[in-house]
């Protein structure tokens, strides 16, 4: 008696215990139908082997280094994730400074604020800052971070000549805008 | 951080000894290039984020095809409606020319003939079927990669078969 064609199938892919497997390999030897049918499985192989396939071998590069480009998405979301757990103070005095600078941008042009324009290319010196001196430095401190990668060279930052560091709790701001990535504040 | 570049060199590892597979599986599933690009970085960035919990190995690969597949599987049903209307354009059955001089052109037509007869047999049987082809998988390694039984594997292996011989008798292709 003939095995059923699936079994044969299956067989044919080795996955058939090795006692059953001696028996069909003997009936194999007799069936001439059984055989054709096997040749048959055999054939489908080969076509299915030599169908062509493109070379990809340019596509393991171009994916990696796409791969290698969301990596870097990624690994900022952290960065910004680490941020969010700042202390309150902190994080309210960096919500206020922005939205204070949105509302100077806005507002008309007054004398009792510091403008800083193309911080990156052009000399400190030559901007309007009104300020008391000893918190100069803390503010371009936290500007120097601002200005990495979140913000253009040409950005136009604001302050108001009022801004008083203190009142936000100076020492922690100073930090937290001079966060690095690598540690936390 | 040390730990941060291992894991950033097994990941290289992983993804030179599996992408050149991987990418053909799905290409056999998809009969596209830029497809299987696109489904394969989408599931090496998935495998990439989730690294640390993840096996390596033979259970990466696995767990890869299991993504693939999923990942094919939702293109399939999008695209499922273009295929069909452009299978119906470009696929009814073709007169097949015998002439001597014509043949070694017919035999490269036949090749190609067997990635659209592949694209042919349902989702789920072509799938096994291609693993068992090309993915260098027995059915036990088929059976956990897909989280079916391996009666399962066996059973759709052969229906694939059946239906592969089929569509490739029909004359719609030729066959040296």
């Amino acid at each position: 008696m003939c095995p059923e064609k699936s079994v044969l199938s299956t067989w044919f892919d080795g996955e058939v215990d090795s006692k059953w497997s001696v028996e069909i390999e003997n009936h194999l030897k007799s069936c001439d139908e059984c055989r054709s049918y096997t040749q048959k499985l055999e054939d489908q192989r080969m076509l299915l082997q030599s169908a062509p396939i493109p070379d990809f071998e340019e596509s393991l590069e171009r994916v990696k280094s796409r791969i290698r480009g969301k990596r870097t998405v990624s690994s900022s979301i952290r960065f910004w994730e680490k941020k969010i757990p700042l202390p309150a103070a902190a994080a309210a005095a960096i919500i206020a400074a922005f939205v204070t600078f949105g509302t100077n941008i806005i507002s008309d042009n007054r004398n009792d604020r510091i403008l800083m324009t193309n911080l990156a290319d052009q000399n400190y010196a030559n901007q309007t800052i009104d300020m008391p001196g000893d918190k100069i430095d803390e503010i371009f401190s936290m500007m120097e971070s601002s200005l990495n990668d979140e913000f253009s060279s040409n950005s136009i930052v604001e302050l108001p000549a009022d801004f008083s560091m203190i009142f936000n709790g100076d020492s922690q701001l100073v930090r937290s805008a001079g966060f690095s990535g690598s540690t936390s504040p | 951080m040390e730990s941060e570049i291992d894991t950033e060199q097994e990941f290289d590892e992983i993804y030179h000894q599996f992408f050149p597979v991987l990418v053909k599986i799905v290409y056999r599933i998809t009969g596209s290039v830029s497809v299987s690009e696109d489904l394969c970085q989408e599931a090496f960035i998935r495998y990439y984020e989730r690294r640390d919990k993840l096996p390596g190995g033979d259970q990466a690969k696995f767990w890869l095809i299991r993504v693939v597949k999923n990942l094919a599987y939702n293109h399939e049903k999008r695209k499922g409606r273009e295929r069909m209307a452009y299978d119906k354009f470009y696929h009814e059955p073709k007169r097949v020319e015998t002439n001597e001089g014509e043949r070694s052109i017919l035999e490269d037509e036949s090749k190609k003939a067997v990635q659209e007869a592949l694209l042919k047999i349902p989702y789920k049987l072509r799938m096994v079927l291609i693993l068992k082809e090309y993915g260098e998988m027995d059915y036990k390694d088929i059976a956990s990669s897909l989280k079916i039984s391996e009666g399962n594997v066996k059973v759709r292996v052969f229906r694939a078969r059946k239906l592969l011989s089929e569509y490739l008798e029909k004359g719609e292709v030729y066959v040296p």
